[in-house]
């Protein structure tokens, strides 16, 4: 019944009014014409009446709260009184909103790579149940403890088994290198895992003597087929295996990842052995845990099963400290909602500094707003003041204000999302340098949605609530003629905001000064060898099934045809890059063991040290003479020799990695100089070079060939490409750079993180010192009054701006020691992409804090100078 | 904001008794409330209106444009079968109230 009422009164609501109008006018002049007829004066009765009648409005107001939905009503009226407001000052609402707008968007954006990456769960059933199988303190699963693990184990309803890496796969006679993931045949099945179109594999298909299936990605479908459905049954060469496609997965299915790029490609994992390179053996392991078991429980029944196999094996390993190491492995397991997390553990730091960044600009827009609002709020001062007089209550003022604040952030946080999308592109760029968000499983959904909406709402009250409450503050309003003095203690809180933005802008200032002083030292670096003339590319000979002397008859005819290309100074190749960070322990010298000595080491093809420019120190370099039948040699570094063999002559000498070549002596025969493996290597570090050919099966397979050009690459390259595709017809086509790409590669993510923080530091800051010039010429214009008696009284212009800079400055230095505090506790996080450079180096916070003053002054000092111009005569003058 | 010398929440429970004896218009109940009870009562306007509003929203009460005696057209209260038993339950809870507190105040 009184649904029905409301709701036909709110249909009828202006009649409805009209209405009551009419009846109280009616009420009105009935009392008035009482009061006539007792004898008073029309005038003094229509004066009683009123008198008697009290707030009309208000009656009227509170009458209306039995129609309809006055709470539903007066948001709308608040809404459209709001936006009413904003029309009035659409530069106000401009700045408001793309403030916001920046802010949200780029959090949303920088939520939604988080959130693919480190918070979404696997698209499989029940994704809680997963675990992930892990070895502490560090190793991987030999095929062997896999297969053990798989066969003695009750507390699971499966192990999967899972290694990823690069296949050259021939399609239709054209050979290219795609991503592969091996999985265990139960995988699909376990995971409950639909495909797109044909069959998954299955256990039967991972068994010896099965054909060999493949499923591929969707995306794979696409790119290469066309979405052809003929692709099932489709046959593709993998090394000399010949594989029947049989299944396309699901858009956006990457396996036991929720972000990246999926795997092209996915095989059964017992052709993992066959297909990869020799050294490269282990699974990582997944695991579903079986009903009511716990995960304590599956810890404790691995670690048992994982024991047995341990041991015997242990007993198979000859070097004592390998062997120490294998028998002190646990099996440690812990929950894989997100599938595999193994991502580089920078990237996670820096993904997670990003976000505290863009939160904190938000925080920034936020408080500046909040300041802005309040300035604003007093302008408004005297329209709320009437609203109070005119009887309105003081949560119904606070609501309006809020309502409006609300709108500018939901109008900031649509046009966030719509800012968003761009952005989450620029972010998966810098930090994947993949500028396909969707490719990366980056994108727009319900939760980043549901993320923005909060936020927006969020910011709403933060930088709305200050403001409403204190603009309906009574004892504000009282004083509603108007304000002469502002209230020293009101100005006061206004500054106090001038802090935090101070602190966190110069926070994030010194943070990106230290990352770029750290990138400029590590450009500075000389690695030793000559990098200027010098282009490399990539050689798999192992996944094209080239094996044994094969192989390196290819290498052979590689690099004759390279060395025929004219420019050409010189080239060579070497198993591992330039800039590996392998280190190595273990060196017999001439028989005697140092277990601890490290060092590094390289393959290396007779003349790399021509083509490096690496001078030879004595003896002599490798010939194709050094293969397996003659002695074994090997050739050491400058700093080898000399920690080593100290004071000899290394020549003659024999040596031996205890670890990767058990048992074998080589003998030295030249000595080489010194070069850096690693921008970040303080010194050069002990090397020992071994001839290609006589390297250990576990060091074939694959090689970096290097080519010492004369002219442009621009032009080399092609010509290099050209000759490389003649001799090497059947294999994937190389890509060929210039070794400054390999260098910058090195530093890609310092660089990306320091143009990231160095963008939003630039926002930060500039929000900052608008922050601090709006709340100064805001206090300077309240202040005019004071300021003109002041000058009346004798004060000079000196002394006015002084006093004026003084009170903001105050606030400035307050920010500034909190922001050093601040980045000093900030700069452990970032401490692993520091080179030379120290936690909080004094170089680069004194710049910091210098261009922050400096600033700072200027934006006091220049609406400041405009109170020293105030003419006391006029300002008195117009009160 | 009830009127002075008027007992809280008694407001419904006199407009509705005022209203059992004939529709009146708001400004007719304001006078019938202030002679019956000997000028105690003097509702004021911003309390009444709401009030009507609130029983026409309750449905006890239906409003009706008539013209009054002057010629004026004027909205006639009128008390409906919901509101006279709304009346007869305010009236015996106001009672009971009533019993309740004078048996306190004269223990």
């Amino acid at each position: 019944m009184e649904l029905v009422h409301r709701l036909w009164s709110w249909l009828r609501r202006d009649a409805r009014a009209r209405d009551l109008q009419e009846e109280m006018q009616l009420h009105l002049e009935l009392k008035v014409q009482e009061q006539i007829a007792r004898g008073v004066t029309q005038e003094e009765a229509r004066r009683q009446a009123q008198l008697d009648f009290g707030n009309p409005s208000l009656a009227a107001e509170r009458s209306r709260e039995r129609w309809g939905f006055v709470q539903l009503e007066d948001i709308r009226r608040d809404i459209a009184y709001g936006v009413r407001q904003f029309l009035r000052n659409p530069g106000f609402t401009a700045i408001v909103v793309l403030t916001l707008a920046l802010g949200i968007g780029a959090n949303s954006a920088i939520f939604s790579v988080v959130n693919t990456f480190l918070l979404k769960s696997l698209p499989v059933s029940h994704p809680e149940q997963l675990v992930k199988i892990g070895i502490k303190p560090s190793g991987e699963f030999e095929q062997s403890a896999y297969e053990y693990l798989r066969d003695h184990q009750n507390t699971l309803t499966g192990i999967i088994a899972w290694d990823d890496g690069n296949i050259a796969a021939v399609i239709d006679g054209k050979p290219s290198i795609i991503t592969v993931d091996y999985l265990s045949g139960n995988f699909y099945s376990l995971l409950g895992v639909d495909l797109f179109a044909g069959r998954s594999f299955a256990g039967a298909d991972d068994l010896p003597n099965a054909p060999a299936v493949a499923v591929i990605s969707y995306e794979y479908w696409r790119e290469r087929f066309g979405l052809d459905p003929a692709v099932l049954g489709k046959r593709m060469q993998l090394k000399d295996v010949t594989c029947t496609i049989i299944g396309v997965s699901r858009p956006g299915f990457r396996g036991l990842r929720t972000g990246g790029t999926a795997a092209k490609i996915t095989v059964p994992a017992q052709w993992h052995p066959h297909l990869t390179l020799k050294d490269n053996t282990t699974f990582a392991l997944f695991g579903r845990l079986a009903k009511g078991v716990s995960q304590k429980q599956a810890e404790a029944n691995l670690g048992l099963a994982y024991r047995q196999w341990q041991l015997p094996e242990a007993k198979k390993v000859n070097d004592p400290t390998e062997q120490e190491a294998l028998l002190r492995q646990t099996i440690v397991i812990s929950p894989a909602r997100q599938g595999s997390l193994e991502f580089d553990r920078r990237f996670v730091i820096q993904l997670r500094l990003v976000e505290a960044v863009v939160a904190l600009v938000l925080l920034i827009a936020c408080v500046n707003l909040a300041n802005l609002l309040l300035a604003r709020g007093t302008s408004r001062t005297r329209e709320i003041a009437v609203r109070l007089a005119l009887g309105a209550r003081r949560g119904r003022i606070i609501r309006q204000l809020l309502t409006e604040n609300l709108l500018l952030a939901i109008f900031g946080g649509v046009l966030g999302l719509a800012l968003s999308v761009p952005l989450m592109r620029l972010f998966t760029l810098i930090l994947r340098g993949n500028a396909n968000a969707d490719a990366l499983g980056v994108r727009m959904d319900g939760t980043v949605l549901v993320f923005a909406a909060t936020l927006s709402i969020g910011c709403g009250i933060l930088f709305g609530l200050v403001p409403a409450l204190r603009s309906t503050d009574s004892r504000l309003s009282s004083s509603f003629q108007r304000q002469t003095v502002m209230s020293g203690t009101r100005l006061r809180s206004q500054r106090m905001l001038i802090v935090p933005q101070v602190a966190l802008s110069l926070g994030v200032l010194i943070l990106t000064g230290l990352l770029l002083r750290s990138l400029e030292r590590l450009e500075q670096v000389d690695l030793g060898f000559d990098r200027q003339h010098l282009l490399c590319f990539w050689l798999y000979p192992t996944l094209s099934g080239y094996e044994d002397q094969r192989e390196l008859d290819l290498y052979d005819r590689v690099l004759e045809a390279v060395r025929r290309v004219p420019g050409v100074r010189a080239t060579s190749l070497s198993r591992l890059t330039l800039r590996h960070r392998g280190r190595r322990h273990g060196l017999a010298i001439d028989g005697t063991v140092n277990a601890d000595a490290p060092f590094v080491f390289n393959t290396a093809a007779p003349g790399l040290f021509d083509t490096l420019r690496l001078p030879l120190l004595m003896g002599r370099d490798f010939t194709s003479q050094d293969s397996p039948p003659a002695q074994s040699v090997a050739i050491v570094s400058q700093s080898l020799a000399r920690k080593y063999f100290g004071g000899r002559n290394p020549l003659g000498h024999h040596i031996g990695m205890v670890n990767e070549e058990p048992g074998v002596a080589r003998t030295v025969i030249g000595v080489v100089n010194d070069m850096k493996f690693s921008s970040r290597d303080d010194a050069p570090v002990a090397a020992m070079y071994l001839p290609y050919a006589q390297a250990p099966q576990s060091l074939r397979g694959q090689a970096e060939i290097k080519v010492n050009a004369r002219l442009d690459p621009a032009v080399m390259i092609p010509a290099i490409r050209d000759q490389v595709r003649v001799v090497a017809a059947d294999m994937p086509p190389v890509t060929i750079v210039p070794d400054q790409e390999l260098q910058d590669f090195e530093s890609r993510e310092e660089r990306s993180l320091a143009r990231l923080l160095a963008g939003f530091g630039a926002l930060a800051f500039g929000l900052a010192v608008l922050g601090i010039y709006g709340t100064v010429a805001y206090s300077v214009s309240q202040r005019m009054r004071e300021l003109a008696i002041r000058f009346a009284l004798g004060s000079t212009r000196r002394g006015v701006l002084w006093m004026i800079m003084n009170d903001a400055m105050l606030y400035v230095f307050l920010g500034i020691v909190m922001g050093s505090a601040l980045a000093a506790g900030a700069s452990r996080a970032v401490e692993s992409f520091l080179f030379e450079v120290r936690g909080v180096d004094p170089v680069t916070c004194a710049w910091s804090i210098g261009l922050m003053t400096m600033t700072a002054l200027l934006a006091t000092y220049l609406p400041a100078r405009h109170a020293g111009r105030v003419d006391p005569i006029t300002v008195l003058r117009s009160e | 904001m009830e009127s002075k010398s008027l007992l809280p929440g008694t407001l419904d429970l006199l407009l509705l008794k005022t209203l059992s004896l004939e529709p009146m218009h708001g400004y007719g109940i304001a006078q019938r409330l202030r002679q019956i009870s000997g000028d105690v009562f003097q509702i004021e306007e911003g309390t009444l209106y709401p009030a009507l509003q609130k029983l026409l929203a309750k449905g006890w009460v239906a409003g009706e444009w008539k013209q009054t005696e002057n010629n004026r057209r004027a909205r006639y209260y009128k008390l409906t079968a919901a509101g006279r038993k709304q009346l007869q339950a305010e009236r015996a809870e106001f009672e009971k109230v009533l019993g309740a507190i004078v048996r306190v105040i004269e223990a």
